[in-house]
């Protein structure tokens, strides 16, 4: 998909496990390895809002455009 | 009753229908095999005919109404006899057969996965849009082999047979209600299919 979730980076920034995540957020680690492997087809406004609350960080930096091979 | 023990009961109704159809299918290839090499005699054989009643023969009227010459016609029936020679009749027979049961097992196997999906709580997955657009193709098959089957059998009876004041005739007798029910799966198939998609959406929704 053209759009990564940088899920991996941000929690490594902020030293924080998928599990402390999903915990904070109330996500599934299921959910939210999903997510952070690129598999999710949308993200909801509410998870990417509780996500930003919790890493402390804009949307923008959570996901990245990238241009796809044709 | 719940869903779940309905759907366990009808994966094992399905299973045992499938083992009974395969075993049928399984003596119609035998016997097939066998006919074509032995020639079985005994017993009696039904072949489905078509046929028209000679209005001179057997004139028709309704004098209450004023008709005086009504005609029956493409009357369908059972012709029931004893084959002289078994090979030549009884093989294409067998095979017309084992063709039908190919079809029924081939459905009754689609069901029987589509039940078990359903039983294990995981019905919306895409592999069932297909089996259930295969369902619908067999279906449609099944019926255009059934009337190739049945015009065949009026051919044969329409070129040997003859009986004072009949006259057997050759038609398809398409049942065109069970090719419509065939495109109602297909429908079907194809909204599941949308269905199945949407479903993969909602899941993969974070």
């Amino acid at each position: 998909m053209a759009i990564r979730v940088k899920l991996d980076h941000l929690l490594l920034d902020r030293r924080l496990t998928l599990t402390e995540l999903a915990d904070r957020i109330g996500i599934t680690i299921a959910n939210l390895s999903v997510l952070k492997t690129n598999k999710a087809k949308a993200v909801r406004f509410s998870t990417l809002e509780a996500v930003c609350r919790e890493l402390n960080c804009q949307p923008g930096d959570l996901l990245e455009w990238t241009r796809e091979e044709p | 009753m719940r869903k779940a023990s309905i759907s366990s009961v009808l994966v094992i109704l399905l299973n045992v229908a499938w083992y009974i159809v395969a075993l049928s299918l399984v003596l119609a290839i035998g016997l097939a095999a066998l006919s074509a090499f032995h020639d079985i005699r005994g017993g009696e054989i039904d072949i489905p005919v078509s046929f028209s009643v000679d209005a001179h023969a057997l004139p028709v009227r309704a004098p209450s109404l004023g008709i005086m010459g009504a005609q029956i016609e493409h009357v369908r029936g059972q012709l029931k006899f004893s084959p002289p020679t078994g090979a030549s009749l009884v093989a294409p027979l067998l095979v017309g057969l084992a063709i039908m049961l190919a079809l029924v097992l081939f459905v009754l196997g689609q069901m029987g996965a589509v039940f078990r999906t359903l039983r294990d709580g995981r019905p919306f997955v895409p592999a069932n849009a297909t089996r259930i657009r295969w369902i619908g193709f067999a279906v449609i098959a099944g019926e255009l082999v059934r009337a190739g089957g049945i015009y065949s059998t009026n051919s044969f009876a329409m070129t040997h047979f003859s009986a004072n004041g009949l006259r057997f005739d050759a038609r398809p007798d398409l049942n065109l209600l069970t090719i419509v029910h065939g495109l109602i799966i297909l429908a079907i198939a194809e909204v599941f299919r949308t269905g199945t998609r949407l479903d993969e959406d909602q899941s993969l929704t974070i």
